[in-house]
């Protein structure tokens, strides 16, 4: 059953088809809150936020954006509306999973954890609507002009917004 | 030579630009640069994400759905039940402080006098002990407020030239205590008094 479908079972106060809908978003909606916001604990508040929302405003919706922008849209609204975003911090040595020493080096495997907090810290850093635009692009693979529509811009204004998240981006993690 | 436009240059860097676009990276190193360090930087970004093993386990998603629905089937605050709490009732307390004084300070100007037009700002208040009110109802501040706000009209509020900041009456109710609130109440009494 697509989306369309299961909106409009939803829409009738099918609740199985809204729960259809959840399990079937809410692993892209949480990736999206998570990358968004830094942290897994305000990631899973702010996605179940996201579904109750999009539950409550499932009357108003009338399909003329993919099901899933619309989930974006709510979703981006909500984490740029997060008072603060949490810097991610280097995790204590004892908190790092264990690697598979056949697979990858330690001293290789921590560097790369090491380079991966400073990228995560320079995503903090900038400025929401640069940051989502990014995300949405890099991330999740989305094109402009979905971009535009979830960020409720126009097309060029988003590529602009990728432009300079870009050099931001590349700017803040030289002066590391 | 002109550089390509910052669209441009995304467009090149996502591979849908024109043949001209193209043809000008290849002749620019300015821009030919620029899509190099990009490009370095978008692989940083993705080597990031995708070796991110801080995911949620399988229990995490097995009941993402259940308590998505509790938090939908949980009773929601009625539209009043927020007045109830002691700092909103402090809040609206000092927003009809200022409304008040500025409906009073209508009264002092004639009809061809016009308003002021700066907008009167609550100051930052010091930071004083706070002794919350624990029972709203029970407040006597909160009742002459009450009392004061029945007949109140926003638009004489607005015509008198005020124009609180958003915020600025609940950053200064914030810091009350209850001498302050009882300052506040004989404040509004003297003004209900001169408004009768």
């Amino acid at each position: 059953m697509d989306d369309a479908e299961l909106v409009r079972l939803a829409q009738t106060g099918r609740r199985d088809a809204f729960d259809a809908i959840v399990v079937r978003h809410q692993y892209r909606v949480y990736q999206l809150c998570y990358r968004m916001v830094g942290n897994h604990e305000d990631a899973a508040d702010l996605a179940q936020d996201v579904f109750v929302r999009a539950f409550r405003a499932l009357g108003k919706f009338k399909g003329e954006s993919a099901l899933a922008t619309w989930l974006h849209r709510i979703a981006v609204n909500l984490c740029l509306n997060r008072k603060a975003v949490k810097v991610p911090r280097l995790t204590p040595i004892e908190e790092v999973e264990p690697v598979d020493t056949k697979a990858e080096r330690v001293d290789v495997a921590m560097l790369r954890g090491e380079r991966a907090v400073e990228v995560r810290a320079a995503i903090a850093r900038l400025p929401p609507k640069q940051r989502a635009t990014l995300i949405l692009r890099t991330y999740h693979d989305l094109p402009h002009d979905e971009i535009a529509k979830i960020l409720g811009s126009s097309v060029g204004a988003t590529k602009a917004n990728f432009f300079h998240a870009l050099a931001n981006l590349k700017r803040l993690m030289q002066s590391k | 030579m002109t550089h390509l436009h910052e669209t441009e240059l995304v467009d090149v860097l996502d591979g849908n630009a024109t043949s001209a676009a193209v043809a000008h990276v290849e002749a620019c190193s300015a821009c030919s640069a620029w899509l190099v360090a990009m490009r370095s930087t978008l692989q940083a970004i993705a080597a990031v994400d995708s070796n991110d093993e801080r995911q949620p386990s399988p229990w995490f998603w097995e009941h993402f759905s259940q308590r998505v629905n509790e938090r939908i089937d949980a009773p929601r605050p009625g539209w009043f039940s927020w007045i109830r709490a002691p700092r909103a009732a402090g809040a609206l307390t000092a927003a009809a402080l200022v409304l008040l004084v500025a409906s009073g300070a209508r009264t002092l100007y004639s009809p061809n006098v016009a308003a002021p037009a700066r907008s009167i700002v609550i100051p930052e208040p010091p930071t004083l002990n706070d002794d919350p009110v624990d029972d709203a109802d029970a407040d006597a501040a909160w009742a002459v407020v009450r009392t004061a706000a029945q007949d109140f009209v926003y638009e004489d509020a607005e015509a008198a030239g005020l124009a609180p900041q958003a915020g600025a009456a609940e950053r200064v109710v914030r810091e009350m205590s209850n001498e302050e609130r009882a300052e506040l109440a004989r404040l509004l009494n003297l003004e209900i008094k001169r408004g009768a």
